[in-house]
């Protein structure tokens, strides 16, 4: 418990160094977070491509905005929205250049888009299909799922981080898994 | 009558999650004995673990930095300390309950051979039985990588360059039997 107190204690003086300008310690603010930052932005997104653009936007709006954290207990809640907002806009951003794109060859080859498999590319390899059928899971079981396997966080974390009850955090985790095994059917073996 | 598999896999999933509570591991384990709930384990266990490796290998881990130079003084001083202490120990027992004089003699005499630095005993070899869940012995790679994240200062022009260490893990099968 004493240990704890400490850590807020030290974790307090490092974001109020960082407020007041210390490079140093928005440093280890990101050595300390960036893999958590990472897990949620894969866990929102459900995009590999976007994970590294989007953390890089991530932490140049933390050092843009730290001043406007009051509170810096609420760090992990703060830095949460943030990460959570920018993946959004990314994958959604990213979703209508592409629907643009596509119209465009559409129209070039005179082809109805949406017509064939696009971008479809067959892999054989193992670890593409667990990555694609994690990445097919609904956003609100990836995002616990994720956070566990990438951070290694216990539940009670997760909840608190998500704003979520333990008991919700479980039956997600529960539900990821039966989703996970029924994509992955006969691809693993025991 | 109520399916069963619904809190069988909630027992699972809090089980490789860490989260399982004694009680629990033991009604898992009990649970375990029919095969159907054993079948379901192990699906969900190899699933949790491809799905973690395969992750970790995409993403990475966040991996260990160096600590700062002013750290890493003030832990090797820490070690010197413990080291003396250590030595100084050694030397309190040497002469108030070593083997050569001092009470505690003759309970040691029993354990330790007469000189503190003769070696100690050498363990017998112990065939280990090859577990039922055995699988092809594994090596894990790890492929560190260097990662900068780039915030834009207040200044025009001046950037901050955050270097930020990444390990990809990577588990390979040995595929040739030796």
């Amino acid at each position: 418990m004493a240990d704890a107190t400490v850590d807020a204690a030290m974790a307090q003086a490092l974001i109020r160094a960082a407020q007041r300008g210390d490079r140093r310690a928005l440093e280890q603010i990101v050595h300390a977070h960036e893999g958590w930052v990472r897990a949620v932005i894969y866990g929102t997104t459900g995009r590999r491509d976007l994970v590294d653009d989007v953390a890089q936007q991530v932490w140049a709006q933390v050092w843009q905005r730290l001043d406007s954290l009051h509170d810096p207990r609420r760090l992990r809640a703060w830095l949460y929205s943030i990460a959570r907002h920018a993946a959004l806009d990314a994958a959604q951003e990213r979703q209508r250049r592409r629907a643009v794109a596509l119209d465009a060859v559409a129209e070039t080859l005179g082809a109805q888009p949406g017509g064939g498999p696009v971008g479809g590319v067959a892999c054989g390899e193992l670890r593409e299909t667990l990555l694609r059928a994690v990445e097919a899971l609904p956003a609100i079981y990836r995002e616990p799922f994720v956070l566990r396997h990438l951070a290694d966080w216990s539940y009670a974390r997760i909840a608190d981080l998500l704003g979520l009850s333990v008991e919700t955090v479980e039956t997600r985790l529960v539900r990821a898994r039966r989703l996970l095994r029924e994509m992955l059917q006969g691809k693993i073996e025991p | 009558m109520n399916d069963p598999t619904p809190d069988l896999e909630r027992l699972i999933s809090r089980h490789l999650d860490g989260e399982a509570t004694p009680q629990e591991r033991r009604e898992l384990n009990a649970r375990l004995r029919d095969p159907h709930a054993a079948a379901l384990f192990e699906e969900c266990r190899a699933l949790d673990r491809e799905v973690g490796r395969a992750l970790r290998s995409a993403l990475g881990s966040s991996g260990r930095r160096r600590a700062p130079l002013r750290e890493r003084t003030a832990r090797s001083l820490l070690a010197v300390a413990a080291a003396c202490l250590a030595l100084l120990f050694w030397f309190n027992i040497g002469r108030s309950g070593g083997p050569t004089g001092g009470s505690n003699s003759a309970s040691l005499a029993g354990n330790v051979s007469a000189s503190w630095f003769a070696s100690p005993p050498t363990p017998q070899d112990v065939l280990v039985e090859r577990p039922e869940w055995f699988e092809r012995p594994q090596i894990q790679i790890g492929r560190p990588e260097v990662k900068w994240i780039v915030v834009p200062s207040q200044n025009p022009g001046e950037w901050l360059v955050i270097e930020v260490d990444r390990l990809l893990r990577r588990t390979v099968p040995i595929q040739k039997d030796f």
